[in-house]
């Protein structure tokens, strides 16, 4: 009798080319990718970076690691590397594959996650993985290569992501191919991503509507996020410049091929669905770190910069240009109006609950400030008055 | 690294590579589906430039045809606001006398 697994098989395909600073991190970070529900298989594809002895490094430390690599004899390009480990996973028969850049950081759960994701509906032909530089589907950071750039932190983020959102997801337009997991049942049907688009950019685009057009539902998974440096490969091969975001001539050809799919990101864009759920997941993420890291409430109108690992901010602003309250954790920034003051204490145990501390600290004098910090002192917060310390404000 | 590489040198396509061990059977089974697939990818580019050439052929056709029309028309235009102008001389003329 053979045994045989029930658990999905995934592979990870990482596309290289040079990063010597940054892809032995994301090979730290595949690594600790965790295994407990998914046979995940991890592939680096090396489109013949020209530092050879780089390419014999990632090698010796992909074969230390248990992973694959492969070494092209010729440089392909993102497009055709890209489907070389959509050939691999179509002829090894994986369930899933996921391909990924090479400047990424990977939450712990990352196969996990999204195959659960997949598993939720059949119907599922590609989600991608939520970020902080991926197009409309990122949560943005002021610094992220400062803020982001650390597994346990993206360990923790994703937590908070996974508890909010679980298996939810949101159709899109077009998927993005820095972090997206395809079902392979739907690869086989909808073909590999088409060379026109040459040495990358927009391939998965045009994938992404032929995708759609076969009837598969083509989804991002918000409860996965990869951090992302971006464009840093992109860059090493001379393919965009610095500042440019995209390839103009494959615009064109997207333009040309499907002439409504920019109406169509429009109107994804103004249904507000990705900005509520953003709002959602920057909620969750400040949630969980307040839970982890504690949470300060200060009354102030004053910019304030947050400390790195400190506890998240809750600043309260109360002057001439409105009332509301400005949230930040790690360089994530999000801004939630309030009617009135009377609202403040009841805002802050709907975001925050158990987390909500038992002190505000004043930072400002204008009236307005002092009427907020009254209707916090009357729901039993206390008072930590730095307004009458000019050098503290 | 420090890890001594005892893998052997192979000719790989255009290059030549030194292969890890441990990846040599996945080297030669990428390599025949990368082959395979370049394969493939030449022949749909042929396709795709042998039918762009022919709609080419095709449009540079249509293009000849649609600037005879116009130069047609252009003419008949211009024979037509000859007329035109004529006929306004010569009522400018017998309102003269």
């Amino acid at each position: 009798v053979t045994a045989v697994s029930l658990r999905p098989r995934v592979l990870l395909a990482i596309t290289v080319y040079g990063g010597r600073s940054f892809v032995p991190r994301t090979l730290r970070s595949a690594t600790a990718i965790r295994r407990d529900t998914v046979e995940l298989d991890v592939l680096y594809l090396d489109d013949a970076t020209p530092d050879l002895e780089f390419g014999h490094t990632l090698g010796d430390l992909a074969a230390e690691a248990g992973h694959g690599y492969y070494r092209s004899p010729h440089n392909l390009g993102i497009v055709r590397n890209v489907n070389l480990g959509l050939l691999r996973a179509l002829e090894s028969e994986y369930d899933y594959v996921i391909i990924s850049n090479s400047d990424v950081i990977y939450p712990a759960w990352l196969a996990e996650q999204f195959t659960r994701v997949m598993e939720s509906d059949p119907t599922i032909g590609s989600a991608t993985a939520w970020s902080n530089n991926v197009s409309i589907y990122s949560l943005q950071n002021d610094d992220p290569d400062q803020h982001l750039s650390d597994q346990a932190f993206i360990d923790e983020l994703n937590e908070d992501l996974a508890e909010e959102f679980s298996t939810q997801t949101i159709d899109i337009p077009a998927g993005i191919s820095f972090s997206m997991i395809i079902r392979c049942s739907a690869l086989k049907q909808i073909g590999l991503m088409d060379p026109i688009f040459g040495r990358g950019y927009c391939e998965e685009t045009d994938w992404s509507r032929r995708c759609i057009d076969a009837g598969w539902r083509l989804v991002l998974a918000p409860s996965v996020f990869v951090y992302h440096a971006g464009r840093r490969s992109t860059l090493e091969a001379g393919l965009l410049s610095s500042g440019e975001t995209t390839v103009a001539d494959n615009e064109r050809i997207i333009d040309h091929r499907y002439p409504h799919f920019r109406n169509a990101v429009a109107q994804f864009i103004r249904s507000g669905v990705v900005q509520h759920v953003h709002d959602r997941g920057m909620s969750a993420l400040m949630r969980g770190a307040a839970r982890r890291h504690g949470l300060v409430v200060e009354v102030s109108n004053l910019p304030r910069a947050a400390d790195e690992d400190g506890p998240v901010h809750a600043q309260i602003k109360a002057g001439e240009y409105g009332l509301g309250i400005e949230l930040r954790y790690r360089g994530f920034h999000i801004g939630v109006p309030l009617e009135s003051a009377a609202d403040a204490p009841g805002l802050l145990h709907r975001l925050f609950s158990s987390s909500t501390p038992t002190t505000v600290t004043l930072r400002d004098t204008v009236p307005s400030a002092r009427a907020v910090v009254q209707v916090l002192a009357s729901n039993g917060y206390g008072l930590k008055d730095l307004a009458s310390y000019p050098e503290c404000v | 690294v420090g890890v001594e590489r005892k893998g052997v040198m192979v000719e790989s396509g255009l290059e030549m590579v030194e292969i890890h061990p441990k990846h040599q059977q996945l080297a030669g089974e990428l390599d025949r589906l990368s082959l395979r697939q370049a394969l493939i990818d030449v022949e749909i580019a042929n396709a795709r430039v042998s039918h762009l050439t022919q709609q080419m052929i095709d449009l540079e056709q249509r293009l000849a045809s649609v600037e005879r029309d116009w130069q047609a028309l252009f003419n008949l235009n211009q024979r037509a606001a000859f007329r035109y102008l004529r006929q306004i001389a010569d009522r400018r003329l017998r309102a003269g006398r």
